[in-house]
Parts: structure tokens; C-alpha cells; sequence
């Protein structure tokens, strides 16, 4: 183990493993930063350059993709409400207040710094659970993912804070987008109204391109001026030393987020936006000052941020040790594999432990990397918010559908993200919180399909949920969220009182 | 004549703009509703609790948005900041003229794609934009739409090889 993981950084240490890595790197910002792109679209863009290359060359060059994703969307999250890609959406609530309070330094550092170290802890996970992954992941069934989802939607009661009613309304329109198309349970379509498109359902990358990019970018429209509130002449971009620092301040929060992030990771189909917004939901949670979140709040930075690159760790233990796809990202990941002659399973660990151990390090470094670099440019790339919206807006929308149309030669996921974006935008006119539409419509698939399996194998009975333990604490976990805001108050009215 | 001075003031208006949303979010839940009904027992199951809830929900939103004693109960039961949004409140006070403008000019864009493509519209669009929107000069506008072009031209025809949109009227289907 201790030769294969020495052989795995003496690679990257070699003028070809350093070149690929910090190709996959480079690559990995610019696709996570363009709203639209995404670690899927670089890693099935690469898959014909590594025909030729060894596999622990490709592993590395896919690995530096995997490990710098997920900041780079980060990016265009704090300095343009922009996620570049989904999970990145819970970093727009504190990350973005940030940059119009010119402390987008600040965010980017703080972004930079969690990502990399939620990368290292979630590839420490990883190494920690491989040898009992199996037993883990089969503890896992219909009840426990149909819980996992209720988990997820439980946020959304958090995550809207006092605007409870009209986020859970949110929430119920994304849910019914989320049974557009095929039926997963019988296969026949519903609610495309015989419009093929729909077949495939509501597409996500359209509709939070358009939620997010395009509903902004009307926004800011309207406000006018810069991203930066006030006077632009009097505003300095915040050192982002601070940003570092703050983290170290919240090391909690880290660890948090990084465990969260490698958990939810490691389940199959739940992925990182889930993962992002559980840490963010947690982190409010537990603050003794819930209300700052959404106002531009560090730890609202550090905490999604976190979980978002630990979660490559643990998206990496089912696809590893059993060949399944946890995402799309990972499934195509695995094409990757078995193109170089890798069957992913649990022989993988022994056979191929030298690949294993050079995509931990590729990931890891990757990790590490991409922040460096995200770091070193955070203050030039701040200057993005000085910009007159007039120039910035006609371009982030045309740059975002180009990026949008790229993902499937599809004018129908342009004219989708147009829709969104027109809906996004009266969304925020008209308070409705749009996440919660946004994670709804991730998450009400997998909570109708694991629930007719949960059904059919609890022969109609209901006590299927709360009869397996792991269901069951997952669904207190969810009434505890639910009812935590009345709860809190509940207690502040008695504390007052005493 | 007390009446409809009344309908016509300020206060009714907002209250009629409060209303608008939450009678739209019904209109889908009652569609959605009636739809799910079409499907097979076990397709509707999921789907019809949903549009009940939704139901439910939007009927509070409604009664919450009248400002009458029960509508404020309900307000204060739900009420406080949100987390993560900005208020609409500023946006909300924009003219609607202006708001239907800030709408148009993207759809506008997307049209022009359909038609031209995305290499003919993103310079015309930009340009137009920066300087009759933005009220920039003609040098900025020209500038900033040769930058947005050169961009989507570099990162996604030449870097990526992807297939830009060319346009309905240059061969594109």
C-alpha cells in the first residue's frame, strides 16, 4: 500500500504527470466556472486525448478535473450569483452578499481554501472506508435513499429560514417538474404533454443556468451600477488572507462539511448538491446567529464549500469498489476505467492499487492546485464585480446558452433555460426563495422511485420506514429540521421570558 | 364612486400585485392536479399528494396576502427573513415598463439565435445592448460585443470543437 501510494506521488513528481495534472486542473476551473459545463462535459471531452496515455497518466489528467470542478464553479458563484455548476448553488446565498459588499477576495479565499481542504479529508475518508466501503453501501436500500431524500427536502424548511410557506411552495413546483417525463416506476411518460423533449424530463443544467445565470443578469439589469453595492470609487476588494484565515476559524465547520460531504458522496444518485446544501443547512442550524446566513456570513461560504469537494472522495468508494455510478460525472468516469482495462469492483483495490492510489493523489493535489491558483488570481478575478453590469450582463447570458446549447446540441435547453430564467427572475421579484424549487426538482425522482420500492418490498406496508434503523434516524433527523426554526423560537421566547 | 376610488388606490394595488403570484402558483397546482388524474393509479400516486399539498400551501399564500386577520395569522406563523435571498422588494419597486424591458432583451437574444445563430447574435445583441440599454458609447458597446465573440469563437469553436448553433436561416435544425 505504502509502495503504491510512494509510486502514485513519484508520478506526479515526472514532467508528464505534472503536465497532466495541471491540464486537468486548468481545464476543470474553466469548465466549472462556465454556468452550463461542469465536470461531465470536460471528463467526456478527455476521454479521446487519453487513448494513447498509460492509465495512471489518464487517471491523473481525469483526477486534476475531478479535484478542481467544484471550485471553479465556486467562483462564478461569489462574483456573479452565477453557480458554474449545481452544487455550487448553496455558496451564491453568503458568498455573493460578499462580493456586493466588496469582500469577494475574502469569499474566493475562503471558497479556495475549504475546497482544498474538504478535497484532502474527503480522499482521507476514502482511504479510511475503502476496506469496509462494501458493508457500508449495502446497508443502503430503497427505504434509506427514499429517507435520504425526505432528508434533502427537510432542508428546503431550513434553508428558506421565516419564509417557510413560500419556500415549501417553491419546493412543490419544483417536485412537480421533477415528474416530468419518463415514469421511473412504469416507464410511460407523463406531463410532457407528447412533447419529445420532455421525454427526457425537466433538464438540470438548463433550468439552474436559467434560475441563477439569466434571472440574475435581469436582475442586476434592473438595479444597474456594478455587482459591488455602492459607490464603485470607494470600494476596495477585501485581502484574501482573510478569507484563508476565516477558515482556520472554523474548523468545525470544515470537518463538518467535509463528513457530510464524503457521506452523502459515497450514496449513489444523491450527489453534491444534496451534499452542499446539508452542510449549509446544518451549519445554520447550529449558529447561535442564524439570521446573519444569506447576508453574507463566512461560515455560509465555508460550509457548502467543504462539502462539495469532500464529496469527490466519497463519490469515488461506490464507483471504485463496486462499479456503481454515484453521478453522472462518476459514470463516465468509470467509461474511463474500463477503456484502460480497469474493471471497477472490489478486486479493483488489489489488482489495480497503483491507479487507485494516483487518482487519490491526482484528486487530492488537483484539490490543492486548483485553490493555489484560485488564490493567487482571487484578486484580479474580483475586479469582476466592478464591472458595469451593462457589459456584464449581455455577456454572461450569451456565454451561459452557448454553454447550455454545447451540452446536447439542443435549442430546446436554450428555449428551457430562457423559460427559467424568466420564472427565476419573478421569483426573486416576487419572494419566492428559487433554491427550493431547485433542490426539489434533484430530489423528487429519487424520492418517488425509492418510495414504490420501498412499497413493493414492504409489501404496502409503511413500516418499512421506520422499522430499519438507518431509515428511521434519517427520518427524526428530517421532523427535527422540519420543526428546528419553530423550536429555536420556541426557546428564545422562554429565554426571554425568563 | 367611494368604492371604486378605493379599488383604484395604492393599497388595492399592491394587494391586487400581492395576489397575482399566489393566484398563478394555484392555477399550475389545479393543472398539475387535474392532469396527475389521467395517470394510472400507482403513476398519480406521488404526484397527486403533491398537487393536493401545493393546493393547500397556495391557499394560505392567498389568504396570507389579503392583510386580513386571519391572512396576518397566518403571516406571523410563517413569517421572518429568508435565508440565502434578497428581498424582491427593491426590484419590485421598478417600473413595469422597465421590468418588461429587462425580460425582452434576453428573449430577444435567444430569438435571434434561432434564427441567425449564435456567432451572428452575440455581437448584435452585446453591442445593442451595451449602448442602448446600457447607454454606453459606441466604442464600449463595440469593444465589449468583439470580446464576448472572441470568447464563445476561442473557448468553445476552437478549444472545445463544439458545433455553435449556426441558425435556422445557415443550415442549423
Amino acid at each position: 500500500m505504502f509502495e503504491s501510494a510512494t509510486e502514485a506521488l513519484a508520478l506526479l513528481f515526472t514532467l508528464k504527470g505534472s503536465l497532466y495534472l495541471c491540464l486537468g486542473v486548468g481545464i476543470g476551473l474553466v469548465f466549472g466556472a462556465i454556468p452550463g459545463l461542469g465536470g461531465t462535459t470536460a471528463i467526456a471531452l478527455l476521454i479521446p486525448l487519453t487513448f494513447g496515455m498509460q492509465p495512471a497518466e489518464a487517471i491523473t489528467l481525469i483526477g486534476g478535473v475531478m479535484g478542481s470542478v467544484a471550485f471553479g464553479g465556486s467562483i462564478s458563484a461569489i462574483l456573479l450569483n452565477t453557480p458554474g455548476i449545481a452544487p455550487n448553488a448553496a455558496t451564491c446565498f453568503d458568498g455573493f452578499p460578499l462580493a456586493q459588499q466588496g469582500k469577494a477576495g475574502m469569499a474566493i479565499g475562503a471558497a479556495a481554501t475549504a475546497s482544498s481542504l474538504g478535497g484532502i479529508l474527503g480522499v482521507a475518508i476514502l482511504m479510511a472506508v475503502i476496506p469496509i466501503a462494501k458493508e457500508i453501501v449495502l446497508l443502503f436500500g430503497p427505504p434509506e435513499f427514499f429517507a435520504l431524500a425526505i432528508l434533502g427536502l427537510g432542508a428546503i424548511a431550513l434553508s428558506t429560514g421565516g419564509k417557510f410557506l413560500r419556500g415549501l411552495i417553491a419546493g412543490g413546483v419544483g417536485l412537480a417538474l421533477a415528474f416530468v417525463g419518463l415514469d421511473a416506476v412504469n416507464g410511460g411518460d407523463r406531463f410532457t404533454g407528447d412533447v419529445e423533449y420532455l421525454l427526457d424530463g425537466v433538464r438540470l443544467v438548463p433550468t439552474l443556468t436559467g434560475v441563477f445565470a439569466i434571472a440574475e443578469m435581469i436582475n442586476l439589469t434592473l438595479k444597474g451600477g456594478r455587482v459591488v453595492s455602492g459607490d464603485g470609487a470607494s470600494m476596495k476588494i477585501s485581502r484574501v488572507s482573510d478569507g484563508i484565515v476565516s477558515v482556520f476559524r472554523n474548523v468545525p465547520i470544515l470537518l463538518r462539511g467535509s463528513a457530510i460531504g464524503a457521506f452523502i458522496g459515497a450514496i449513489p444518485g444523491v450527489g453534491g448538491t444534496v451534499a452542499s446544501f446539508l452542510s449549509y443547512a446544518s451549519t445554520v442550524q447550529a449558529s447561535k446567529n442564524p439570521e446573519s446566513f444569506g447576508t453574507g456570513n463566512i461560515q455560509g461560504v465555508i460550509a457548502p464549500e467543504s462539502a462539495n469537494n469532500a464529496k469527490d472522495g466519497g463519490a469515488l468508494i461506490p464507483t471504485l469498489a463496486f462499479g456503481i455510478p454515484g453521478s453522472a460525472e462518476m459514470a463516465i468516469f468509470l467509461g474511463v476505467l474500463i477503456l484502460h482495462g480497469l474493471e471497477p469492483g472490489p478486486m479493483m483495490l488489489v489488482e489495480h492499487e497503483g491507479v487507485v492510489f494516483s487518482l487519490i493523489v491526482a484528486v487530492a493535489s488537483a484539490a490543492i492546485l486548483a485553490s493555489i491558483i484560485g488564490l493567487i488570481l482571487a484578486r484580479w478575478l474580483s475586479l469582476i464585480t466592478l464591472v458595469d453590469v451593462h457589459i456584464l450582463a449581455p455577456t454572461v447570458v450569451a456565454v451561459a446558452l452557448v454553454g447550455v446549447y454545447a451540452l446536447h446540441n439542443s435549442m430546446g435547453d436554450v428555449a428551457v433555460a430562457m423559460i427559467f430564467g424568466i420564472i427565476g427572475f419573478l421569483m426573486i421579484r416576487y419572494d419566492y426563495p428559487r433554491i427550493t424549487a431547485v433542490i426539489a426538482l434533484v430530489l423528487g425522482e429519487l424520492a418517488e422511485r425509492s418510495y414504490h420500492q420501498s412499497m413493493m418490498i414492504g409489501d404496502g406496508s409503511y413500516s418499512i420506514f421506520y422499522g430499519r434503523p438507518i431509515s428511521a434516524v434519517l427520518l427524526i433527523a428530517t421532523v427535527l429540521i422540519i420543526l428546528s426554526p419553530s423550536i429555536r423560537g420556541w426557546l428564545r421566547n422562554r429565554k426571554r421570558e425568563a | 364612486m367611494a368604492d371604486s376610488a378605493g379599488m383604484n388606490s395604492p393599497h388595492s394595488d399592491k394587494m391586487i400585485l400581492n395576489l397575482l403570484p399566489p393566484l398563478i402558483v394555484s392555477a399550475f397546482a389545479v393543472i398539475f392536479l387535474t392532469w396527475s388524474y389521467t395517470y394510472d393509479q400507482k403513476a398519480q400516486q406521488v404526484p397527486v399528494l403533491v398537487g393536493w399539498s401545493l393546493i393547500v400551501l397556495c391557499v394560505l399564500d392567498l389568504v396570507a396576502a389579503t392583510g386580513t386577520a386571519l391572512g396576518n395569522g397566518i403571516k406571523t406563523f410563517f413569517t421572518g427573513t429568508i435565508v440565502g435571498e434578497a428581498s424582491g422588494e427593491a426590484v419590485a419597486a421598478q417600473p413595469m415598463r422597465k421590468v418588461l424591458v429587462a425580460m425582452v432583451w434576453p428573449v430577444a437574444f435567444v430569438v435571434l439565435v434561432y434564427f441567425v445563430g449564435f456567432l451572428i447574435s452575440i455581437p448584435i445583441y452585446v453591442f445593442t445592448f451595451v449602448v442602448f440599454q446600457g447607454r454606453k458609447s459606441v466604442k464600449v458597446g463595440a469593444w465589449s460585443a468583439v470580446a464576448a465573440t472572441a470568447f464563445t469563437w476561442i473557448v468553445f469553436s476552437q478549444l472545445m470543437q463544439y458545433e455553435v448553433f449556426p441558425g435556422l436561416l445557415f443550415g442549423g435544425q
